[in-house]
């Protein structure tokens, strides 16, 4: 697989860096991640109010259009440390999102990666999930030049543990939030395993 | 190896558990290690063992190593 992302030298101004991929998509093997906009409030809110994506984002009331909007406005967009994406599957559906957030580019830079959602009819059909983790690591370890991403989810959230391990993701530390436990791993450059979830990559995107 | 000692073999690699917990009824739901990104590869794996390209419906089929011999049969595998 090619590198998708060009790695950056040294100089390069992160700052700004991020700020471009707040408007730029990311076309992988199997999918693209386009920066979340206002008018897909629609089906973002469909598939965040999912049962499992509730329960595992803590998320108590249904979202609602007016709900995202407000937070889309007032909070994501002032923002300038997080970038939200929309997964588009190839027919340029919506089919998830996710998101890399908290980016912090001083001293022990790093970054969290978090809110993926799937809808859960197109959820075994293409590595969503993984390919839109992969890249968004590879974003912040390659481009964004971070030492490492954090991954943060409720202790009982196996298979997102399991999944995170799977990616090269290590135990680092546990944190209360809203009154419920998580546990947070993190993935340096040197611990994501490229090789094999890039081969994984590879085969399904010759399969769809 | 017969060809069902190599499933076998594929599902123990991919979900990350010891060949010998590798029984026909492991299934999907069973054990927290078959994450979404195992059964991609768990998929990708097949397909290319096998050299065949299961088809959407069995990729959602595949929830069992006992459904994965019974897909791999659809495609002519003598396992």
């Amino acid at each position: 697989m090619e590198r998708v992302f060009i790695t950056q030298s040294a100089s390069v101004d992160r700052k700004a860096l991020v700020q471009q991929y707040r408007k730029q998509e990311i076309v992988g093997k199997c999918m693209v991640m386009r920066p979340m906009q206002p008018e897909d409030a629609e089906p973002v809110v469909r598939i965040r109010n999912q049962v499992h994506a509730r329960y595992y984002m803590t998320q108590k009331e249904e979202a609602t259009v007016e709900s995202h909007l407000a937070w889309y406005h007032e909070i994501y967009l002032p923002k300038e440390d997080d970038i939200n994406w929309v997964i588009l599957n190839r027919q340029r559906e919506i089919v998830g999102g996710n998101a890399l957030y908290d980016i912090d580019l001083t001293k022990g830079s790093h970054g969290e990666k978090g809110r993926q959602v799937i809808w859960q009819p197109a959820a075994l059909q293409a590595p969503y999930a993984l390919e839109s983790d992969y890249l968004i690591c590879r974003l912040a370890l390659d481009v964004f030049m971070l030492e490492k991403v954090i991954a943060c989810f409720k202790q009982d959230a196996a298979r997102t543990e399991s999944m995170n391990k799977r990616m090269g993701f290590v135990p680092d530390g546990e944190r209360m939030l809203r009154g419920e436990r998580y546990k947070d791993f993190s993935c340096r450059a040197d611990q994501l395993r490229s090789e094999e979830l890039e081969s994984i990559i590879n085969h399904w995107g010759k399969r769809i | 190896m017969t060809q069902q000692h190599k499933v076998r073999e594929i599902f123990s690699g991919c979900l990350n558990i010891p060949l010998a917990d590798i029984q026909d009824e492991l299934a999907y739901n069973s054990r927290p290690e078959w994450d979404s990104v195992a059964h991609m590869a768990l998929v990708a794996r097949l397909d290319q063992a096998f050299n065949i390209m299961m088809e959407t419906d069995d990729v959602i089929n595949l929830s069992s190593v006992a459904k994965a011999y019974e897909i791999l049969r659809k495609y002519g595998i003598d396992v």
